[in-house]
């Protein structure tokens, strides 16, 4: 059994009537298969997983959510800033005129289930904004964008459609989020009123940074309900992020103190050991950049975690691979020595700052 | 030119049936691609050859050479673009974002990703950003390798890490725009290991990643860290203690949370992973290195992930050490390249828990990377595996070549010898063309289905 959906590119508004089609027949479809062979995208669909739990999981910070200066459908000035303020919102890129079933029209069906699912949960319902912005102004006048949301309004969520004065309104705003569009042309090079673009919907935090990104392959409302929530969660807790707490060892208090009974550290009178200095000297022992090719850092082979030496190595891998005949020495206490002794014999290097870093 | 997306051409019949199976949201690329971006179906325009710089050799600096392969262009068979990026970083993998307009190149050993601009002019890349800080962006990551794309974001596999150089590591995700988002460590938790928590292989290392987001499933696989990759290959055979630091897990993630679910035992390095295109093809192919197998990763009838070898790769024994392999977009053919013998052999794998070879073919003195066009008629090669690791001598032959598939055998179209034409090593390929950006340049009319 199979069900079409006829062409409706002469409908003045085919996006949202093709949304609305789909949605009355979206739990009948078998075998979703448009006209002309596409197959409509999951998001028309029942999930073929079963969604995660909300809060059983994080969604990392992909980046500042950009602002910009949009139109209303009553044709007020606003900023997108202030509609995300203090609220989670999904943004959805369309232009009305859209008639590529699993563009625009998906974004606008799934963002329709959305808001049907939360219409149930109304102190959820409330903390969330969904907007949909054109990205063609020229036809998409704010009269334009009511009477394409005029079906979708009502019901707990607050749900805006949204265009601009004009493309130059538009394109740093389209150009921030890399929501890459192009006008197409005919033979003529006359614009035929649709566009290339890549579907592209954002989840926005309370705080306007982006926290999920879907395309047609991803877009879905099981997820995307999951996530809002995972969202709301999250509510005064800090962002999910790679914080990486350093557990940097009091080293001059080991010089000055030396552990184990083991004798003062011998220190130059004119090159006393600061604080600042063992500062250095540990951005030194990491630092990548002293090598040949910006590769390799005094740490690479003496590792820390493993006494100074390196437990996987029985002799040294050395810059771009190249072989070293010797094992890594360990470097305990040669804070010790008067000279660092290597193979580069003759080389002056006072021992003492860099036994500050690696004796401790 | 082709150019397909989120389109299925063919009676309704087959598209009822994949829809019904679940196909909706999987799109493929040239048989081995992130499958959220647009592909070329049709004849590619340009291979993007991800090079490795070599000492005494032209400017001695990694670059990214690009290769006319449309034989209606009269530049067919020559190097068109040549990016140098300043010095050596263990160039080796490289993959688009998902809207395709930007290639991001990794180097093993600097650990510097070089981002092109591929879509201003397709046969000019332009390096328009280096990232510097993987490393400490990333908790310590080391080696960024595998290339993903997802929606608006890359997915990154390291190989090592800065603590000691060896093969725990994790994914690392990017925005677009070349921001740090996240890191996720592979796992070494027992309670996830197949089999149980008594088992001891849980290793942590990485090497590949690639997904089937119609089951949510995201794979990992597992190579060896810095150390070993940056040492040479003949030391390192006869280094028992090297030898055991390779990784032998493949993993399962969550891929919506991007949480492991299940660690797999898969000796021996398995490297490339290759997941079949088709709705009702619910697995994904790797090979192991060490072990010269094929190991099938599949979903069993009751929903639940499993691996299994189900091939020898040539005889284990001599150790032909497997390294690139390529799915065809139907399914039913998967080349294998093996290094030490400069082998291409043909599996079919119409039954993929039984793949069969049917073919082989000498490429050269050692080859590496194989990558095949969308219809498999048009395959291409390069020789590198890693600057340490390739052969020595006369036998380290750098090239790239092109081949044409008939079904039966495998016919050289070209060649282009990158040590006579003192561009360095040649590793990894990837595909261009004009009319995946409207381009004027596209030779044939561009067939755009969206």
């Amino acid at each position: 059994m199979f069900l079409a959906i006829l062409p409706v590119t002469r409908l003045p508004f085919p996006a949202a009537w093709l949304v609305r089609l789909l949605l009355s027949l979206w739990l009948f479809l078998p075998f979703p298969i448009h006209a002309d062979g596409e197959v409509l995208a999951p998001g028309y669909q029942s999930l073929s997983f079963t969604a995660p739990e909300p809060g059983t999981y994080s969604l990392p910070d992909i980046g500042i959510a950009a602002d910009g200066s949009v139109l209303d459908a009553q044709a007020r000035d606003v900023s997108l800033s202030s509609l995300m303020a203090g609220k989670v919102s999904v943004l959805s890129f369309i232009y009305a005129t859209c008639s590529d079933i699993n563009g625009c029209p998906l974004a606008t069906a799934v963002l329709h289930q959305v808001k049907s699912r939360l219409r149930k949960e109304p102190e959820l319902a409330g903390q969330l904004r969904l907007l949909t912005l054109s990205f063609n102004p020229e036809h998409d006048t704010p009269e334009q964008m009511r009477l394409y949301g005029q079906n979708f309004q009502g019901g707990g969520v607050d749900w805006q459609f949204l265009t601009t004065r004009s493309e130059q309104h538009i394109h740093p705003i389209v150009e921030h989020y890399q929501q890459a569009i192009a006008k197409k042309f005919d033979d003529q090079g006359r614009f035929t009123g649709t566009f290339a673009h890549n579907l592209r919907v954002y989840l926005i935090d309370k705080h306007q940074h982006i926290r999920n990104i879907y395309s047609t392959g991803f877009l879905h409302a099981d997820t995307l309900v999951s996530d809002i929530k995972t969202l709301l969660l999250e509510d005064g807790k800090p962002f999910a992020g790679a914080a990486k707490p350093d557990s940097t060892f009091d080293l001059l208090s080991t010089v000055i103190n030396p552990p184990l009974g083991l004798p003062p550290l011998p220190v130059p009178e004119n090159n006393p050991v600061t604080k600042e200095k063992v500062s250095l000297g540990r951005k030194l022992f990491y630092d990548r950049r002293l090598s040949l090719n910006g590769t390799m850092s005094c740490a690479m082979c003496h590792i820390p975690d493993q006494g100074f030496t390196s437990h996987e190595l029985a002799t040294a891998v050395g810059v771009e691979g190249r072989t070293v005949r010797r094992n890594s020495p360990a470097l305990f206490n040669v804070g010790y020595f008067p000279l660092l002794v290597s193979r580069w014999a003759g080389v002056n290097l006072r021992a003492t700052n860099l036994g500050a870093v690696a004796g401790a | 030119m082709k150019i397909k997306k989120y389109k299925l051409r063919g009676s309704l019949l087959t598209a009822g049936l994949m829809a019904a199976a679940g196909l909706l949201n999987v799109q493929a690329d040239e048989t081995c691609q992130s499958p959220y971006m647009p592909r070329i179906t049709g004849q590619e325009d340009v291979v993007y050859v991800w090079t490795l710089g070599m000492e005494g050799l032209g400017d001695e600096q990694d670059k990214m050479v690009t290769v006319d392969v449309n034989p209606k262009s009269p530049a067919y068979g020559k190097v068109v673009g040549s990016v140098s990026v300043g010095g050596r970083n263990e160039a080796h993998h490289s993959d688009f974002t998902d809207d395709r307009k930007f290639l991001w190149a990794g180097g093993l050993d600097t650990n510097k990703i070089f981002v092109f601009d591929i879509h201003s002019d397709p046969a000019k890349p332009k390096l328009v950003k280096t990232i510097t800080d993987f490393v400490a962006k990333s908790g310590g990551v080391v080696g960024p390798h595998s290339f993903y794309a997802l929606p608006g974001r890359m997915v990154i596999t390291g190989l090592s890490n800065d603590k000691d150089h060896g093969g725990r590591t994790a994914l690392v995700e990017y925005s677009n725009a070349g921001d740090f988002v996240a890191t996720y460590w592979m796992p070494t938790d027992p309670k996830l290991q197949d089999g149980g928590p008594d088992k001891v292989f849980a290793d942590g290392y990485g090497y590949d990643v690639r997904a089937l987001p119609r089951k949510n499933l995201m794979l990992t696989s597992s190579f060896t860290g810095w150390s070993n990759y940056m040492m040479d290959f003949g030391k390192m055979l006869n280094d028992a203690e090297a030898m055991k630091r390779f990784g032998n897990t493949v993993v399962q993630w969550d891929l919506h949370t991007r949480q492991p679910k299940k660690i797999f035992e898969v000796p021996g390095a398995p490297l490339e992973l290759r997941c079949a295109w088709k709705p009702e093809h619910n697995y994904c192919f790797t090979s192991t290195a060490l072990t010269s197998q094929i190991w099938l990763i599949y979903e069993d009838k009751d929903g639940a992930w499993q691996a299994k070898a189900v091939a020898d790769i040539g005889e284990p024994a001599k150790v032909p050490l497997p390294v690139d392999i390529s799915i065809s977009s139907d399914d039913s053919k998967l080349w294998v390249n093996t290094f030490m013998d400069g082998k291409s052999r043909l599996f079919d794998i119409s039954d993929a828990f039984h793949p069969k070879q049917i073919y082989e073919q000498q490429i050269g003195a050692q080859v590496n990377m194989v990558s095949s066009s969308w219809d498999g008629k048009r395959l291409y090669f390069t020789s590198s595996l890693l600057a340490n690791w390739d052969k020595k001598g006369a036998d380290n032959e750098q090239f790239f070549k092109a081949y044409q598939w008939d079904g039966k055998d495998l016919k050289q179209q070209f060649a282009i010898d990158f040590i006579a034409e003192k561009l360095g090593r040649a590793h990894q390929m990837k595909f261009g063309a004009y009319a995946l950006y409207g381009d004027k340049k596209a030779r044939e009319p561009a067939k755009k289905t969206n």
